[in-house]
């Protein structure tokens, strides 16, 4: 029960912070005595936030469509002969920096929200695919033929059997790339996606250590609580099964 | 009924099935045997179209079954697989009610179906229903592979080695359960296996399948009393006299049995019965619960366990025989589902069914 309770309280209470954040002035100020400007004045710490919530909500759903959908497709008989090329290419998008991403997308695309959408989901999509790949794989070849053979169609025996066998490592699959997105959204305010990055990216530029500090807690808040939000809903989801093994 | 006529499957150079011709009758069971890699499994998957004929046709009641959609052809024929094949993430009452949930066959309806057809293979609908497959045993797993082929009632059930994976004393209560549920349902069966006492017990028809051609297709005793060529000799063994007993249920040969309870056993007298019968003692419930020996000091009781000893009026002689040298005993006990006497087998009917053949 414990871990029911205090998770959200003290998810609740960094919220409470966020909207007032002249409460974080005394502890700032500890950390960092010599600093004069203390809190970042030009735009509320929650709007920031709410801009990277929305940065990563919207790369994360993009990357989870793409991922399982390229997934499912090289896991089909037609799409097989793409699997190794699918699984090169997303490969190379993670070695890829975000920053470099964000470098060629800005000419394509324009300053703003869309470039750094484009970074985070081709650096995201990859847990997810190489996930769905996996747990598809995974499926003992003698459950599909029987869904097979006892009428399913290949859309039926999709959904109706291999999605959710699979749907486990999808799942962690999806909650990995969330967390790296939230971290990796940061960079987002180089180009003007605004996010909690712009306290980040003020603090380096003015030498002020106690913005970094704000904004790299502030992310690292919401990581914590994306984690635990699906922690949370892979027991509520996959808990049946868990609990009568036991 | 499912005939065949000149099916051929080709794998590349390989020819899997070749110029396959035979019917099965509305009703019977016809097994498909012989060495892996002869074909049996191919034949069997080209009936639900898992498999499509390279030539040939194959029909089902006069239609040919190429001309219906695939997925159409399968909901309308049971279909059980040695690896069960139960999915996971479903129940045991959603897995058997998943062919009628692809019919759109309401909620309500599928699943007081699914309740009687647990019934119907003798487990508990209020233990079982909401089970997942891992918390099954393979027997069960089994079973429940049985009640999702038949819960749409297809007149056709095709059973690829549907016993193979199971233990060999679990797998012969499976076949005296499909005898019984068989004999009920009366639905035609295609039926694969390796194990030939399972085809001599379990087939009204046998085909002995070689190399992707058919080498011999008669009823079990044809096969065991006259082998075709040397093939089916060496195939059917040396032990065919003992085999052939696979082919009768007990249930001809009962002869009726002395009986009496436990709390009598003591002052029990031989009332003039000659030395070889026995004497079966029942408990409480009137339940098997030993038989007498005679002692120096007159008559004991020696305690057995039924399910050891005893068969089922579906069991087959040779499961009689063996429990007959397997125990030292000289009859064995029929018993119904509550372990209850109905009668006795003994030794020399046995002997003379087997005489009465070679």
């Amino acid at each position: 029960m414990k871990r029911l309770i205090v998770p959200p309280l003290l998810f609740g209470l960094a919220f409470v912070v966020l909207l007032n954040a002249e409460l974080l002035e005394p502890l700032l100020r500890t950390l960092f005595p010599n600093v004069r400007e203390i809190l970042y004045a030009r735009i509320p710490l929650i709007d920031l936030f709410r801009e990277h919530v929305m940065l990563v909500l919207v790369s994360s759903v993009t990357a989870t469509v793409t991922g399982v959908s390229l997934g499912v497709i090289v896991t089909r008989p037609p799409g097989r002969d793409f699997l190794t090329v699918v699984q090169g290419l997303s490969s190379f998008a993670q070695t890829f920096p975000p920053v470099a991403v964000l470098a060629l997308a800005v000419p394509a695309v324009g300053f703003g929200f869309r470039p750094t959408i484009i970074a985070l989901v081709a650096y995201s999509v990859l847990p997810i695919l190489n996930n769905t790949i996996a747990g598809m794989e995974a499926i003992p070849r003698e459950l599909t033929e029987a869904s097979r053979g006892i009428g399913m169609t290949p859309l039926q025996v999709l959904f109706l059997s291999e999605l959710p066998l699979s749907a486990r490592v999808i799942a962690a699959g999806i909650r990995t790339s969330v967390i790296i997105n939230v971290g990796t959204a940061t960079i987002g305010a180089v180009v003007g996606a605004g996010g909690l990055g712009v306290v980040i990216v003020a603090g380096l530029v003015r030498d002020n250590i106690a913005f970094v500090f704000s904004g790299a807690a502030a992310a690292a808040v919401l990581a914590l609580a994306f984690d635990w939000l699906f922690g949370r809903l892979e027991t509520l989801f996959f808990a049946p099964r868990a609990r009568v093994s036991r | 009924m499912i005939e065949f006529s000149c099916v051929t499957k080709h794998y590349g150079d390989i020819t899997a099935v070749d110029s396959v011709s035979f019917s099965v009758e509305d009703g019977q069971v016809c097994v498909l045997i012989g060495p892996s890699g002869c074909g049996k499994t191919t034949t069997l998957k080209m009936v639900n179209r898992m498999l499509d004929a390279s030539s040939g046709e194959i029909s089902i009641n006069g239609r040919n079954v190429s001309e219906l959609a695939a997925e159409q052809l399968r909901r309308g024929i049971g279909y059980v697989i040695q690896s069960v094949g139960l999915l996971p993430h479903m129940n045991v009452r959603d897995n058997i009610a998943i062919v009628q949930r692809l019919k759109r066959v309401d909620r309500r309806q599928r699943y007081r179906r699914a309740d009687d057809l647990l019934e119907l293979i003798g487990l508990d609908p209020e233990q079982y229903r909401l089970k997942h497959p891992h918390e099954l045993s393979g027997g069960e797993a089994q079973r429940i592979g049985v009640a999702r082929a038949l819960a749409a009632d297809p007149p056709i059930l095709l059973m690829d080695e549907p016993f193979g994976a199971v233990d060999p004393l679990n797998r012969e209560v499976l076949q005296t359960e499909f005898l019984r549920l068989q004999r009920a349902l009366k639905k035609t069966v295609l039926f694969v296996t390796h194990d030939l006492d399972e085809a001599i017990r379990l087939g009204d028809t046998i085909i002995l399948m070689k190399d992707g051609q058919i080498v011999q297709h008669d009823s079990p005793e044809r096969i065991l009393a006259a082998p075709r060529n040397q093939f089916v000799r060496d195939f059917v063994g040396a032990d065919r006299a003992l085999k052939r007993l696979s082919c009768f249920p007990v249930e001809g040969y009962i002869r009726e049995a002395q009986q009496i309870a436990d709390q009598d056993a003591a002052s029990f007298s031989n009332g003039g019965r000659g030395p070889d019968s026995v004497v079966w003692v029942y408990g409480a419930d009137r339940a098997l619960v030993g038989m007498l020996q005679r002692s120096p000091s007159g008559y004991k009781v020696i305690t057995l366990k039924p399910e050891e000893v005893g068969v089922v009026p579906l069991s087959s002689m040779k499961e009689a025989l063996s429990r007959l040298l397997g125990q030292g005993i000289r009859a064995v006990p029929v018993l119904d589902q509550r372990n209850c006497v109905v009668g006795e087998i003994r030794l020399p009917d046995i002997e003379e069914l087997n005489q009465a053949a070679l």
